[in-house]
């Protein structure tokens, strides 16, 4: 017999079971997979935030700015400054400045009511 | 191995990775429960050191993970393909150990690092004992060709193309790994010998 002989034998007799895998190894692989499936096939339901439109938000912010402008100036001015803004007066306090045209309707209503 | 069964698992493992790049559930645990024994073995035997043994294995299912999308079925045999990327990986980390301890017997080291539990499971006998130290001194192309080719039990043809080399290439890795592997265990060969001839007489 020679030496290659003896050593072809020795590979082919040696023991040749595959080493048990050690503990977690398995599911640190399956945890990466999981990592690429995910990275190959993004989930429908996962949606990314949406930035608001920067033209509305322009929009916004100067509607902010003109509103505290004309708050500064109510308060300076008192109520008398709404009479220089025909019509605003009902968009702001949701009345009319023609103070009379309520107590006109007031009595309506109670000779109304008196006529049964 | 039987070529119809090479076959059979090519096709296997073909559908398995075009499974798992659609994010089918259960094809990577599949690929995983049939190549990550094989490619851990390997890796160990490539390293003698249990955790660089795990990095490399899972190193390279990773790698196998993210190439599934671009697999062209038929083109290769994915154990073959597992089987070079491993040695690849291993024998990158075998010349970065190499190169930062210079000094130190790495083979010798390694087997020391190997935990008992390991060591038990793959060393049965004192003469597999030492067989197995001797391999792990060979040079890294030499330790891959007798491990494909002896431990995993590759074809020839098998294991060039997992070395990425020719048949001619792997004959001679293998013969000169042999011619190593005898001069190393002279004494215990010439020992079996004498036992050999003294049971003749």
């Amino acid at each position: 017999m020679t030496e290659d002989d003896d050593i072809m034998n020795r590979l082919d007799a040696v023991n040749k079971t595959r080493p048990n895998l050690p503990d977690g190894l398995m599911a640190r692989v399956l945890a990466d997979a999981t990592a690429a499936q995910l990275a190959l096939n993004p989930q429908p339901n996962v949606v990314a935030f949406a930035h608001p439109r920067p033209a509305l938000g322009w929009l916004a912010s100067a509607a902010i700015a003109a509103s505290a402008l004309f708050g500064i100036a109510l308060g300076y001015s008192g109520p008398d400054i709404l009479g220089n803004f025909s019509g605003i007066a009902e968009i702001v306090v949701g009345s009319s400045t023609a103070l009379p045209s309520g107590i006109d309707e007031l009595g309506a209503l109670n000779a109304f009511l008196a006529e049964g | 191995m039987q070529p119809a069964k090479d076959h059979t698992a090519i096709q296997d493992d073909d559908a398995l990775l075009a499974a798992f790049a659609t994010g089918a559930p259960d094809a990577a645990r599949q690929l995983a429960a049939t190549h990550l024994p094989r490619v851990y073995a390997v890796a160990l035997r490539m390293l003698g050191n249990q955790a660089e043994a795990e990095d490399v294995a899972q190193d390279a299912m990773l790698r196998l993970w993210n190439i599934a999308p671009k697999w062209e079925p038929g083109r290769a045999q994915l154990g073959t393909w597992l089987y070079r990327v491993t040695s690849n990986l291993a024998t990158d980390r075998l010349r970065s150990r190499n190169q930062s301890r210079p000094a130190k017997d790495g083979a010798m080291e390694a087997l020391e690092d190997m935990t008992p539990g390991v060591e038990q499971q793959m060393m049965h006998t004192e003469r597999d004992n030492a067989l197995h130290r001797a391999i792990d001194r060979l040079p890294a192309r030499q330790k891959l060709a007798i491990t494909l080719r002896h431990f995993e039990e590759l074809s020839q043809p098998e294991t060039a193309v997992a070395m990425d080399t020719t048949i001619e290439a792997v004959e001679s890795l293998l013969a000169r790994g042999r011619r190593a592997l005898a001069a190393m265990l002279q004494p215990d060969l010439h020992q079996n010998r004498t036992a050999l001839k003294a049971r003749v007489k």
